[in-house]
């Protein structure tokens, strides 16, 4: 349902090489078991090594499809210092405010700034953003209190 | 149905390989824009982008995990993995 999306399509072409992983596929089995998959449909971004750095349960719709592809992009991105396409990939989805994964978008920028310059004040600055814009949201309930005050 | 790729190559045996892809999709059919704006330089891609338009997609599904890991290790990708079920 999701694929034939125009949008959905180029960002996969753009960005990923794409495999389908069959339960009912006795060979590909074993890649379940690996990824720790569970449930069907499971998105699961991996590196070249075969490691997986994010994973998508369930279905979803193109509007939120395609943010969840460049969040996971981003967190495999950050798995191998690529900061500056992380953060690209995630600016783009915080500058969304409707968007429901911006709050998350926000996190793991702050996570990327801070692991880019390994100071707290860029990543205090994605963080206070997400305070202010998603103060309900999770994401915001995840950074840890009084981080302003340490340097 | 109009159909798009983003890996037409400039090698010479690549083009000759997706503008084959292509005819074979218009004889099925199907409209298929080789689209010059992305320009690869790897013959996988070059395959690839001729499997696209065949496959109604802008992409093509590996094979299986393996060829998957090695396209993205040439290419400097990630590889994004549906794991599926056949209902």
């Amino acid at each position: 349902v999701t694929y034939p999306e125009p949008a959905v399509q180029s960002f996969i072409a753009a960005h990923f090489i794409a495999v389908k992983l069959m339960l009912n596929n006795p060979a590909d089995q074993p890649h379940f078991r690996a990824q720790r998959v569970i449930w069907t449909p499971t998105i699961v971004f991996l590196d070249h090594r075969g490691v997986g750095h994010y994973q998508s349960p369930g279905y979803l719709p193109p509007a939120l499809f395609l943010p969840m592809l460049r969040i996971g992009l981003a967190r495999a991105q950050l798995a191998w210092a690529r900061y500056d396409e992380a953060a690209a990939q995630l600016t783009a989805i915080a500058d969304d405010h409707a968007s429901a994964l911006a709050p998350e978008a926000l996190y793991w920028l702050g996570v990327t700034w801070y692991l880019q310059s390994r100071r707290r004040a860029p990543m205090m600055q994605a963080w206070d953003r997400l305070r202010q814009e998603h103060p309900a949201s999770i994401w915001a309930a995840r950074i840890p209190p009084n981080q302003e005050d340490e340097p | 149905m109009r159909l798009k790729t983003h890996h037409l190559l400039h090698v010479e045996d690549d083009h000759n390989f997706a503008a084959q892809a292509a005819q074979q999709a218009r004889d099925n059919g199907v409209e298929c824009e080789l689209a010059e704006s992305f320009v690869y330089t790897a013959q996988l891609s070059a395959k690839r982008g001729g499997d696209a338009c065949m496959n109604n997609l802008d992409f093509t599904w590996q094979p299986d995990l393996s060829a998957a890991l090695e396209a993205a290790r040439q290419e400097r990708r990630f590889v994004l993995a549906d794991f599926s079920k056949e209902h």
